[in-house]
């Protein structure tokens, strides 16, 4: 486990690499988005550059970053005027939030589905949850997004109004975590707890959507194979009921590829809804990433980058130990 | 109340909630709810904004948004004015006072008088005193971004007397025939309190205040109120305002990104007005009886520029024939949907000086064809016309010039490209053509320096990179000429040269256009692209 650990900072400096150079690849110059689209003074320019050390040789800038870096300095983003880090503890718990519980979606509806569907060949509940499972893959989830909107809310009123994590005369609870939902209940007020659930809801749902899908698609092939294994018929044949078997022994062992898909899920659903938040206005960490590359915000995109880089890697040790708890045969010495 | 919550609790109450959500709102929404005329929140207003500002330091910022926000919290010694047609309010680009009571000009030109309005406080209770005119004129000459650039050729702090309490002179060291109109911006002309700017930092050359890029002092009817990053931002009535209190109580800012969603909410009576929908969006509202386009020409021009500086444009006849190619009016009713107003000369129709009849242009696919020919292009020739990705208003627009070029043998090839390289490639002229769209100050004197004059080449304004050493001479000449009739023969003779020269394409002027509720009443549109929330209220 140790040297698993030890692998972690040399990973975060070439991930700081790596964006720093992809970066700076892609023509363009901050100072002039800063400045914005008409006319600029040239020396009020050149003032900028001096500022933000554009105007040194690259290596410079990166040293320089890396030295801030370590320092807990994240920099500041050019588009929202504020220390990147602040923009990042104000984004990050509504893309939490979202994906948490999307995630928690995607499990708590896919496992059970998946686990039908593999026991159940051929029958009309399998047929019916990879059809539904497909289309769910391959839909677009912005689109279904669209489409929620559309008949939801527009057409039929039943949805919350597509603003994001409040309507329109809602306020925040008191921020403690961030999280409307946990502040909500810190505040002790239920009514306000269930607003943030009701507004969460429909974008979750439509995140959720193609994670579900392969969750279910994995779980189920994985359970068609472990169902044919040896152990199976062995316990089969002990006289272990067909409910047991498949609990206590088949879904136990196919949940280990599953785990490996969810837990590269997760970090997508922390940096893949992009979409997803903009059409519903919700105000994380994607659609600050996304303006932060359309304004060249160097510090902004490098922020957001190592934020979810380091989701991912935690999210893989994460997976790791899971492993480990799942199948007694492998453990970390 | 410490409620308890156990597991079971909390599920019903979320049950209960959700319930009751689901009741309200799909009662709510019945539309003969709204047509009985109970308008929702009849004090605030709720506008959509895809866009934040990036700080509120008044005279630091920059992009229009942030300026015509802030113009509802702080406030000039003049402003634009606005005037009765058909007995519909306008707004016009002339200025007037505002916390000035009225200003005197001195026979020569050079000296502006100041005679301010009595009882004006800004938000924290602090009066408005000559000694803060002096004080915030200094320190947007010394902060030194935006238009001041170009006011300090005209004036440095020592220009600036306090005659008496209520009276402040300024004397210029030339003659400035738009100096008020220089005022009249935000990033110019705001009064900033200097008790609380003291407090909070100062001032420092080039660069915003810490504090004021987040908090504000003003004068103005509005008083900044929460601002939630990423959802929503706010102004609340200043009850105390001079002119008396705001009809609304509060304007709640909500940042949609996605325009569909601007739409659905728009249309649902959730939002009471949005900024500028893409055309086709616009399209599905016209007719509509609940909403309201309002729409009118800003100072700029939908335009595409074409590098004056190398082949094929360094040639005046290909740039000819580029705009006899062209069928604005397709372009219009395609990208705009016919609500914009076709361009009739190289300046916007809102500018002094303006005279439609000078344009020698129609649309003339044949013409064009000769000028080519005459260029040494019978052949063809191939081009490329780039746009930001993303603006479906420009890409129409590209697509569409491709498709009028093709028809006089022009093969051009449309390129979309990301943001911060598009603005960096246009000002630094490494694209031979490009569809841009700006908005300028409505000054004709500021409009023709940045655009035409060859020392703006680049960042400064003249993307084209046009160079005429005559519309230079012409255009120094105009900066300095304050009698109107000797300054519209000037502008005229500009024209003429640049409506000759073409250095671009003009399509239509710039298109300010909103889209309100139409409860909402008091909306007013100015050429300057500005917006006041005093004067509107929600009303049947």
């Amino acid at each position: 486990m140790a040297r698993r650990l030890l692998a972690v900072p040399p990973i975060f400096v070439g991930i700081t690499l790596v964006t720093f150079l992809l970066l700076h690849v892609v023509p363009g110059d901050p100072a002039r988005m800063y400045l914005g689209e008409g006319a600029q003074d040239p020396r009020v320019l050149a003032a900028l550059h001096r500022e933000w050390g554009l105007d040194r040789p690259l290596p410079v800038q990166y040293v320089d970053y890396l030295r801030n870096l370590v320092r807990g300095n994240l920099g500041f983003s050019i588009h929202s005027g504020r220390p990147v880090a602040e923009d990042l503890r104000h984004f990050l718990p509504a893309t939490v939030e979202l994906s948490v519980l999307s995630f928690v979606l995607a499990v708590a509806l896919g496992v059970p589905l998946g686990v039908l569907s593999g026991a159940r060949v051929n029958t009309g509940a399998d047929h019916a949850s990879r059809v539904g499972s497909l289309l769910f893959l391959s839909m677009p989830s912005f689109w279904f997004g669209l489409i929620v909107i559309y008949v939801g809310y527009f057409l039929l009123g039943w949805l919350p109004s597509p603003t994001g994590r409040l309507g329109m005369t809602d306020t925040a609870p008191s921020p403690v975590t961030g999280l409307y939902t946990i502040d909500s209940v810190l505040a002790g007020d239920p009514g306000a707890f269930a607003r943030a659930l009701w507004y969460l809801l429909p974008p979750a749902v439509t995140l959720a959507l193609p994670s579900l899908g392969l969750v279910v698609r994995m779980l189920r092939t994985s359970i068609v194979e472990v169902l044919s294994q040896d152990y199976v018929r062995t316990a089969r044949s002990k006289g272990v009921a067909s409910r047991g078997v498949l609990y206590r022994h088949a879904l136990r062992n196919a949940l280990i590829p599953t785990v490996t898909v969810l837990g590269v899920q997760f970090g997508l659903l922390f940096s893949g809804n992009v979409l997803v938040e903009a059409v519903f206005s919700w105000p994380g960490i994607g659609g600050y990433l996304v303006q932060a590359i359309q304004w060249l915000d160097y510090s902004a995109v490098m922020g957001c980058t190592l934020l979810i880089a380091g989701l991912f890697v935690a999210v893989n040790v994460l997976v790791d130990f899971t492993y480990a708890v799942l199948d007694p045969r492998v453990h970390y010495g | 109340m410490t409620a308890q919550f156990t597991r079971r609790a909390l599920l019903r109450t979320t049950a209960a909630a959700a319930g009751a959500g689901l009741a309200t709102r799909y009662l709510g929404a019945a539309p003969d709810a709204l047509a009985a005329g109970s308008i929702p929140n009849p004090d605030t207003v709720f506008y959509g904004v895809y866009w934040e500002p990036v700080n509120l330091d008044p005279h630091a910022i920059t992009d229009w948004g942030s300026m015509w926000m802030l113009d509802n919290i702080y406030e000039p010694l003049v402003r634009y004015q606005t005037k009765q047609v058909n007995g519909k309010t306008v707004g016009t680009a002339e200025v007037g006072p505002h916390l000035a009571e009225n200003v005197t000009v001195s026979k020569d030109g050079k000296a502006y008088t100041f005679r301010l309005r009595q009882g004006v406080k800004f938000h924290s209770g602090d009066p408005l005193t000559a000694d803060v005119v002096k004080y915030s004129l200094t320190r947007m000459l010394t902060v030194n971004l935006g238009p001041a650039t170009l006011i300090s050729k005209f004036m440095d702090p020592g220009s600036i007397t306090v005659v008496d309490p209520r009276t402040v002179r300024v004397t210029l060291k030339g003659v400035c025939p738009f100096f008020l109109e220089l005022l009249a911006a935000t990033n110019t002309g705001a009064m900033v309190n200097p008790k609380t700017v003291d407090a909070h930092g100062g001032t420092q050359p080039g660069k915003f205040n810490e504090w004021m890029s987040r908090n504000t002092d003003g004068t103005g009817p509005f008083k900044w109120g929460q601002w939630t990053a990423g959802q929503q931002f706010e102004f609340v009535a200043n009850d105390q305002y001079w002119a008396g209190a705001p009809k609304l109580k509060r304007v709640v800012f909500r940042v949609i990104t996605d325009f569909a969603t601007q739409l659905l909410l728009l249309k649902r009576g959730e939002l009471d007005i949005v900024y500028r929908l893409p055309p086709d969006m616009t399209a599905q509202l016209i007719g509509n009886p609940d909403v309201v386009i309002s729409r009118d020409n800003g100072i700029g021009m939908h335009q595409i520029y074409m590098q004056n500086r190398t082949k094929p444009f360094d040639d005046v006849r290909v740039r000819q024939a580029m705009v006899y190619a062209v069928d604005p009016f397709a372009i219009n009713r395609a990208a705009a949907f016919g609500l914009a107003t076709i361009a009739q000369s190289m300046l916007p129709s809102g500018l002094e000086g303006y005279t439609p009849s000078l344009w020698p242009y129609k649309y003339d696919p044949n013409k064009a064809k000769a000028l080519l020919a005459e260029a040494g292009y019978s052949k063809g020739l191939n081009v490329s016309i780039a746009f930001n990705a993303g603006n479906t208003e420009r890409e129409q627009t590209a697509v569409l010039a491709q498709a009028a070029l093709r028809n006089v043998g022009v093969d051009a090839k449309v390129e979309g490209i990301p943001w911060g390289t598009f603005v960096t490639n246009y000002q630094d002229g490494k694209m031979p053509a490009f569809v841009l769209s700006g908005l300028e100050l409505p000054i004709v004197d500021n409009y023709l320096n940045n655009l035409f004059h060859s020392k703006s080449a680049g960042a400064k304004g003249n993307f084209a990179f046009y160079n005429n050493p005559q519309v230079d001479r012409l255009i120094d000449q105009l900066l300095g000429t304050a009698d109107p009739a000797a300054r519209k023969q000037i502008i005229t003779q500009i024209q003429r040269l640049i409506n000759t020269d073409v250095p671009s394409v003009p399509i239509y002027n710039a298109l300010l256009m909103y889209a309100h509720r139409s409860w909402v009443k008091g909306w007013v549109l100015f050429p300057s692209g500005n917006w006041y929330f005093y004067p509107v209220e929600k009303r049947a």
